[in-house]
């Protein structure tokens, strides 16, 4: 008879079996603390080390898919450019098709989300800087870039409100030669 | 061997102990492992054509502080080709795991790899990603190259074949990190209105941005059945941990979870999340229809095992303390 091999003996032995079975408590232990509400005295006790600890190990995840509320807007992204000589283009979001093309462009979605969001504001300026680099091959070269944010909050029934716009970043090319 | 060493060995096989070490059919393992070498390839296909802009210095890569703990060793690498050569390391090492050859080995680097284009830009990854990163980790620390793997064949090939029934621990942490998560889910869900008050679901499909394909206008008329598909979602996330154990009630309770994400996923756009949680139910398929799934096309999968049958063989699949004790 073969001798089992190094990780099967491994699991056989009851000290690795405590081992594992130390770090699968850890490990869920972990994930239940950083999902603690943020407020509450425990949370702010363990969600340091318990995120520390679940990054440091790759295990971190998120269970709060549209909770604690589904967001209520819809949104758009436009990045208008506007080029020396006056003219202008609208940069859109990248789309493709909804089968098999999904499961690349929701990286855009998402990114969408998190582009036109004040807590994202170190997203902006590249975002700019990226699709005024769209327009190198122009005659005119790009003067401003603006990036604006459309939403509307959504109703559960009947028609849904027009789009408000604001713009929330200006890029001025000149001021970054 | 140590005091302690000794201690546990005379100790009685507890309940942990069955159900977290006894061994038990490979096929489950072996399921899950291609299934998320397959889709891993294919996350990793559909991120090619974007890792410029999104992990390219000077274009929508930017400047952030990392959490705690959280490393990012694309960040310290200086060569502006990293992250491409990373995509492709993954695709073909998200391959290698899921035909199986040096399955460990190739499932490390495609976590690895998953974990390091992940963290490169935070800004465009939602939790689907990380379960498929979870699901790997259980894959690498799961022995799951006992079926369907060129590593099978190469070690039938010398004489050593590799052993069918082995301790399910990884599959018990992913399948006890999804029971847990979906109950975390759930309870963060409790914290909001539109739960509580049944319009969620709708709330949910009315995400313009998100809609995959877009719901028929006359479903948001219908009040009462999109309460019920709301409180009915909650129910479920809620109440998994405890009904996905008794092995009566698990099919059915994965058909509804099914349900659920399937239908998520035509109405959503929300990537690869439903995939991961249906390739996590995988760690819950009884063992004997994974055994006769996977013995459709490797008959080892129904033999015996070092002398025990490999068809219902091992230990039963209910968690600690659901269970009289027994030894394996």
């Amino acid at each position: 008879m073969t001798r089992p091999r190094l990780s099967e003996r491994a699991e056989r032995s009851p000290t690795v079996q405590v081992l594992i079975s130390v770090a699968i408590v850890v490990v869920l232990l972990a994930q239940v603390a950083t999902h603690l509400p943020d407020r509450s005295a425990v949370s702010q006790l363990v969600a340091p080390e318990a995120n520390r600890l679940i990054r440091m190990l790759g295990t971190e995840q998120q269970w709060g898919v549209f909770a604690p509320d589904p967001r209520q807007t819809s949104l758009r992204l436009e990045g208008r450019v506007t080029f020396e000589d006056g003219t202008t283009a609208v940069w859109e979001l990248p789309n493709g098709p909804r089968v098999g093309g999904n499961l690349r462009f929701y990286r855009w979605r998402k990114w969408l989300e998190r582009v036109r969001a004040d807590d994202y504001q170190g997203l902006w300026e590249p975002t700019a800087r990226w699709i005024a680099s769209l327009y190198d091959n122009r005659a005119s070269s790009v003067a401003t870039v603006e990036l604006v944010r459309m939403f509307h909050t959504n109703t559960v029934t009947g028609k849904q409100p027009p789009y408000e716009e604001f713009t929330y970043y200006t890029y001025v090319v000149a001021d970054h030669l | 061997m140590t005091a302690i060493t000794e201690a546990v060995e005379a100790a009685p096989r507890s309940a942990w102990d069955t159900f977290f070490f006894a061994p038990q059919s490979t096929a489950p393992m072996t399921l899950l492992r291609v299934g998320w070498g397959a889709v891993t390839a294919i996350w990793a296909l559909s991120f090619l054509p974007d890792i410029d802009p999104f992990l390219t210095e000077g274009a929508l890569r930017y400047e952030r502080t990392l959490q705690p703990g959280a490393w990012d060793p694309l960040a310290r690498i200086g060569w502006d080709q990293a992250a491409l050569a990373t995509c492709v390391v993954l695709l073909v090492a998200s391959l290698a795991t899921m035909v199986g050859f040096r399955t460990r080995l190739s499932a490390a680097v495609a976590v690895l790899s998953l974990t390091c284009l992940q963290r490169g830009n935070t800004a465009i990854f939602n939790s689907g990603d990380l379960l498929l990163r979870q699901l790997g980790i259980a894959v690498l620390l799961a022995p799951c190259a006992a079926l369907w793997s060129l590593d099978a064949a190469r070690a039938r090939r010398r004489g050593a074949p590799l052993t069918l029934l082995r301790a399910p621990f990884a599959m018990r942490l992913l399948q006890l990190e999804l029971a847990v998560g979906y109950l975390l889910s759930a309870w963060t869900k409790a914290r909001g209105s539109t739960w509580h008050d049944g319009t969620a679901i709708a709330l949910s499909l009315r995400i313009e941005d998100l809609q995959r394909f877009v719901a028929p206008e006359w479903l948001f008329e219908q009040s009462l059945l999109l309460n019920l598909f709301t409180w009915g979602a909650l129910a479920f996330e809620a109440t998994f941990i405890f009904l996905v154990w008794p092995k009566r009630l698990r099919l059915p309770v994965l058909a509804a979870g099914v349900l659920l994400h399937l239908g998520i996923d035509i109405f959503l756009d929300i990537g690869f999340f439903s995939v991961a949680i249906l390739l996590a139910y995988l760690a819950f398929l009884p063992e004997d229809l994974a055994n006769r799934w996977v013995g459709r096309f490797d008959k080892r999968a129904l033999e015996p095992d070092d002398g025990e049958p490999a068809v219902g063989a091992g230990a039963q699949d209910e968690p600690v303390g659901t269970r009289a004790q027994g030894g394996a």
